[in-house]
């Protein structure tokens, strides 16, 4: 595959990845931005095995921008605002549960 | 079509996402994620504060945004799009996955423990720069 391919098919994975967590978190939240991260950690875990074009298409470009560290934090403050313990229980569940996640499609993969 | 802020957020995706993948090839992997998460979380830090400042100044000139919303966040170009590319939930759950697989739960969760530091430490340091510089001025 070419220099060039990759190039384009990392920039559309990338744009596409960033466009879907964008509307999934403006619809649903913070538990549009977990569903994300979580999903993401999935399918990242089932093609831990692929390397090459197709990898950094799909793995770095597509999930890597799909998920977030960043979005978590502002969205956790303003959770804290209404109660600490839901801003702690947040973040805590979208660690576990995208570890656990990756976890599991590496078990599946 | 898609609307001109929809155009600058994926164009933003894909500049963080590109960043990404250029620190990851030079550095080790782990390294690399480390301190782009790190970074992202910097900036948004930054921006959260800045655009409250910027909020608070017009509410406080009498100049009420006709939406009538002061919460609006800031650009999502910047946040959603650079930084939320630029870091990866789904990269680090992999690393810290492949370490539980292979029984290393100290490595994993010294990992763990480093991230959310470091990463809490540049969003809230970044935030209190902000603030810190604003009643300065």
């Amino acid at each position: 595959m070419t220099a060039f391919v990759v190039a384009v098919g990392f920039s559309v994975a990338a744009a596409a990845g960033t466009l879907v967590r964008w509307r999934v978190s403006t619809a649903l939240g913070p538990g549009g931005t977990l569903i994300i991260n979580i999903t993401g950690a999935f399918v990242l875990g089932l093609l831990a095995g692929t390397s090459g074009a197709a990898a950094t298409i799909i793995g770095t470009a597509g999930l890597g921008a799909l998920t977030t560290v960043s979005g978590i934090l502002p969205e956790s403050a303003r959770l804290s605002r209404a109660s600490p313990l839901l801003a702690l229980g947040y973040v805590s569940l979208t660690i576990t549960g995208a570890t656990a996640a990756a976890t599991a499609g590496l078990a599946l993969a | 079509m898609p609307s001109r802020v929809a155009w600058r957020v994926a164009a933003a995706g894909v500049i963080g996402a590109a960043i990404r993948w250029g620190v990851a090839t030079p550095l080790d992997d782990t390294w690399a994620l480390l301190i782009v998460n790190v970074v992202g979380c910097g900036i948004v830090g930054w921006a959260t504060a800045r655009r409250e400042r910027i909020w608070t100044r017009r509410l406080t000139q009498s100049s009420i945004p006709s939406s009538g919303r002061v919460d609006d966040g800031p650009s999502p170009w910047l946040t959603v799009g650079f930084c939320g590319a630029l870091t990866s939930m789904s990269a680090l759950a992999l690393q810290l996955a492949r370490h539980l697989d292979d029984g290393r739960i100290a490595t994993a969760g010294a990992w763990l423990g480093l991230t959310i530091a470091a990463c809490t430490a540049a969003f809230v340091g970044c935030r209190i720069a902000v603030v810190a510089r604003w009643r300065r001025s």
